[in-house]
Order: structure tokens, then sequence, then C-alpha cells
């Protein structure tokens, strides 16, 4: 049982752990790269320690220097919030190897569900609907590749097994393609994650993004609790996530979410985690699972009123789930907008000295920021500043809370994405819910906003 | 006795890490490894060179923080030697070790970045320092 954490990243989600620590009476270990010593949570925390420079790859990307700091700091759990090393095997193991407590899944699970290729293997065993596509990973022979192809049938997609992020892709329209598709993202795939095994799926033309939160402890019990929305993406980063997602029947949503919980059980999952799927046509298809908390993760808390970090930090213990699936009956409407420091037409990053914040607030508003005045938005992270929040009764509260919130915020100093969001609160498509994952980029382009200087 | 065997072993392994020196006390001897690293720079128990009598030019009377380097516990003694690098108001030379940043086994130098006049530590022994905390004046 530990009592001290060392939380292994920074910004809104720094701050996000340290709460949740406390909230349990914990003891809170901040590190921190020297860009990072003014952040809220470096000043909130029991012991705040600078590890390196600005470069993420000599601070929160050194498992070896994180490691020796927990240890020099007498913390005996590490929580790595998301990006950074939060979904690295070696990582979960080095830290386990030290004595220390990884707060999220074994390395072996995160092993095997980052790997694409072992993911939907689990998952095809576990009875969760998959995408038709290769078992394993494509051979080199040129006959058995077009045999494959031929099964899957066109359009069908080229991944990168070790990619993500919407990294390591290659949609293929015919079979002359082939050939080449597959060189070029095997070539791809090597030179970016360290591995050249490429897999093929049957591409979907207008799916949707949705996914299911779970929660799984090391006593053979999991849930879920509900699922998110997450379509409006651009260049597959998110932009707006919600729950419930708009349209899609409950019996369907409940039956995946019986499947999603199988899953866990079957593969010893043990922590928070994201299966993530593309929905169209009435049928889900897994594409992969996030082995971490997500950023989107307040959306679900705000409709089930269950702290997903307080039940990380409990998993971790050893604690059972303080809650069973019967407890969790989601409530109402939730809306996210990723507030970015970035230009909120051409996406340009904005990083610079924030002059004046107001974050908004009032009934069913909540805020996930490490914002203040005078804080200097540095060039070397993501982009990701605040997280806006709204929950309402319905979907057309919750968007009118949403639009109430956007325009009451104030951020100056830096370009934000908020412009962008606030019109897609008016936005048809958008309005009317249901819309598929490259709805916002078809409306970039036919709005022209892309080519506006402001 | 070490032999030649195990002598080449130990210095083929810490040259595929990032030590600069290694120091090794047995009751059958001592043993001092010293491997390429900034012109300059002396080891523990290195009296000479010093710094001479007046400060560099440009410098004068004007005072620089020296940063930790790293993240550790400091060190001012030599924790095998119990020699101490430097004293309070004590000159330095550029590359002269002052403390050392203690993490697990693994001793890191602090090393006077400029000579000195004198030294005026600004962090108490034993203490958890992090990246670029000022460690020492130097004058």
């Amino acid at each position: 049982m530990f009592d001290t954490v060392l939380i292994a990243n920074r910004g809104e989600i720094a701050l996000r752990i340290l709460r949740a620590c406390r909230l349990l009476g914990l003891k809170t270990v901040a590190v921190f790269s020297q860009a990072d010593a003014g952040l809220r949570h470096v000043a909130l925390a029991d012991t705040r320690l600078c590890i390196g420079p600005a470069p993420a790859a000599s601070s929160y990307l050194d498992p070896a220097l994180l490691i020796r700091a927990a240890q020099m700091t007498g913390a005996q759990a590490v929580h790595p919030g998301y990006g950074f090393l939060s979904e690295s095997a070696r990582f979960a193991q080095a830290v386990t190897d030290a004595g220390l407590v990884f707060i999220g899944p074994s390395a072996e699970a995160i092993g095997r569900m980052g790997d694409k290729i072992s993911a939907k293997r689990a998952m095809l065993a576990a009875g969760v609907p998959c995408v038709p596509g290769s078992q394993d990973a494509l051979p080199e022979d040129a006959q058995t590749l077009r045999r494959i192809a031929g099964a899957v049938g066109f359009p069908l997609i080229i991944k990168a097994a070790a990619g993500g992020g919407g990294r390591g892709m290659r949609v293929v329209r015919d079979a002359a393609q082939l050939e080449s598709a597959v060189a070029t993202t095997r070539e791809e795939a090597l030179r970016a994650f360290g591995s050249g095994e490429v897999y093929m799926e049957r591409f979907l033309e207008h799916p949707r993004h949705v996914e299911i939160q779970v929660l799984a402890d090391a006593h053979g019990n999991a849930v879920w609790l509900g699922e998110r929305d997450c379509s409006m993406q651009r260049r597959h980063q998110k932009v707006i996530e919600e729950s419930p997602a708009p349209g899609i029947p409950r019996e369907r949503i409940e039956t995946l979410g019986a499947q999603c919980t199988h899953a866990c059980r079957e593969i010893g999952y043990a922590g928070a985690g994201t299966f993530e799927f593309l929905y169209e046509d009435g049928e889900f298809f897994f594409i992969e699972m996030n082995t971490r908390v997500q950023v989107e993760h307040p959306v679900t808390e705000l409709v089930t009123g269950i702290d997903i970090v307080v039940e990380q930090l409990r998993i971790a213990q050893g604690h059972p789930l303080s809650f069973t699936q019967a407890d969790v009956q989601p409530r109402g409407h939730a809306i996210e907008c990723r507030i970015n420091a970035e230009h909120p037409w051409r996406f340009t990053p904005s990083p610079g000295t924030v002059t004046h914040w107001m974050p908004p607030a009032g009934p069913g508003v909540r805020v996930e920021s490490h914002l203040q005045a005078g804080y200097t938005v540095p060039p070397h992270y993501d982009s990701l500043i605040a997280k806006v929040l709204v929950h309402g009764r319905t979907r057309d509260e919750a968007l009118a809370r949403m639009r109430v919130a956007l325009d009451e915020m104030v951020v100056e100093g830096v370009e934000t994405t908020t412009p962008l969001q606030r019109r897609l609160m008016d936005e048809a498509g958008f309005v009317e819910g249901g819309a598929d994952i490259h709805h916002l980029e078809r409306w970039l382009a036919a709005t022209n906003e892309g080519t506006m200087t402001s | 006795m070490i032999t030649g065997s195990e002598l080449q072993r130990v210095v083929q392994r810490l040259q595929g890490s990032d030590a600069t020196f290694f120091e090794y006390e047995g009751p059958q001897g001592f043993l001092r490894l010293r491997f390429s690293r900034p012109s300059g720079t002396h080891l523990p128990g290195d009296r000479e060179p010093r710094a001479a009598g007046h400060p560099p030019p440009g410098t004068d009377e004007a005072s620089t923080p020296l940063k930790s380097p790293g993240i550790g516990f400091l060190c001012v003694k030599h924790p095998l030697t119990g020699l101490e690098p430097v004293r309070e108001g004590e000159p330095a030379k550029q590359g002269q070790i002052l403390a050392f940043l203690r993490a697990g086994d693994v001793l890191t130098p602090v090393v006077a970045d400029r000579d000195a006049v004198a030294v005026r530590p600004l962090a108490q022994d034993g203490t958890l320092v992090g990246y670029g905390d000022v460690l020492f004046e130097l004058r």
C-alpha cells in the first residue's frame, strides 16, 4: 500500500492527478522540466523536483530519471497520466522492477493491447467485434497479399501494428495500389515506430468514433462507464467529445459495454482503459484499446458521477472497485471542448504568455486547466491548455451551456481554438448529432475557414 | 588483487556508460580510472592546480551561480575518501570538482564552469537537489 505518488506528467492532467491524490490523503511528488517550474501542480505538491531541461526526451520521457526521482523522493507509486510514457510497457515494467507501483495496467497488458495485431486477436477471442481484416502481420509475398485483400474487400486500409494517433496508415481503393501501399506503409512504420509490421482492415467510409470507458480491479471485477462519441476530429485529433453518443440505440451500447468488461476479465486487465470503436451502419468495430486515463475522461465522470482517477489510485492500491455495474447509472448529457493554444483555423501552435485568463463557470460547467495569468505556454509540449466541460439534463441543455461557457471564457496572450469550437456549437451537422469522423474536415473545407487569418 | 582481464572488463563496461571517472577502494588497494572528459577537470583530492590568486580577466568581483547538472543528494565530501573537494572561500579552477550528486550508487561530479577566486556553497550537504538548482556561488 503506497502513500506517496510521483506524478510523471505535466499540465492539466498533473493537476487532476494531484487533486485525486489529495482526496485520498496521498502525498504527491511533482517532477517537472525547467520549462514547467511555474505550473500549478508543482506549487501544490508536497515535494517538487526539477528533473531536467525542457525537451521531453531529457525529462518526462526519461524512464530511468523518473524512477530515480521516485526513489529519491520516497514515492512508492508512479502515475503516468496520458501521453509521454503512459502506454510504455517497458516503463511500466521498469517501475515494477524498481519495487514501485505503476498506476495503470500491467506491462504485459500494455504490451499486448499496445500492439494492434495482438490486441485485435485478444478482442476477437473475447467476442468483441472487430473490423474485418488480416489476422496477423501482412506477409511479403504478393500473391498471399492479394488473396487476403480479396477476402477483406476494397476499399481497405493498411495500418502499422505499432502505430497510433492517425500515423502509419494508407487507404487502398483498388488492387493495383495494393503492393506499393503495403511497401510504403511498411517502410514508414519502420522509420516512425521501429517496427515494419503492418496489417490490413476494411476501410469504413463514414464511421463515427465511439469509445467505451472501463475500470477493472485486480480481483476480477470490471465495469463499463458508458460511452463517449469523439467523432469531431481534425487529422485524427479529437476536438469535441460527448456522452452519450447521439442516436445510437442503448441496447447496442449495453451489449458492447458488456463485451468490453468480458474482454477485461479475459485478458486480466486491471486499471482504467478505453476500448475505441468505429460505428457505421449500426455496427461497431474495435480499433484499439488505450491502456491509460484519457484526456476526455471527465465527460464520463460528469454523466456517471464516478471519479475515474480516484478509482485508478484505489485499484493500484489493491482495493476492489467501490461500486458495481448496477451502480453505474449515466445521467444527462456531457460535452467537452479541448482548448488548444493554436490558431483556431490554421491550427498552428501559439506558444506565449497568457496575459489574462478568466475561466467560465455556472451551473453544469467544469474546467480542467493549469492556466493562470502570466503563465507561459511552452513550445515543447502538446498545446492543450484547458478542457471546458458542461453537463445538462439533455443534449440541448448541454449545448446551450457550452455556448455560454465559451462566450464567457477569456484567454488573452495566445491564440486558442475556442472560436472554432464556439462556431461548431451552432453548426447544423454537429447540433443535429451523429456526425461522422470526417465531418469537421469537410466543414472546414466547405466554409474555407482554413484560409482565414483570424 | 584485480587481474588484468578483470580490469579490462571493468574498463569496457564503463566505456559504455556516461561515467567520466571511477574509483574503487578495497582491502587490497585503490583503483582509479579516468575517462576522457573536458580538459582541466580534476578528481577529488587533486589539490593542484588551483586557481590563481587573482580572478580571470573580465570576472573581477562578479559572482555567478553554479547550477546542479542533474538530480541527486548533494555530497560536499567524497564518500570514499572523505575529502572535501573545496571549502568555502577557497578558489577554484574551471573544471575542478566542487561536490558530487549521489543517486543510488552513482556519483555525478559537480564541476566549476569557470575559474573563481572564491567558492561559496549555497546548498546543504545531503539535500536532495533538482536539475538547475543553484549549488554554489563562484566569485
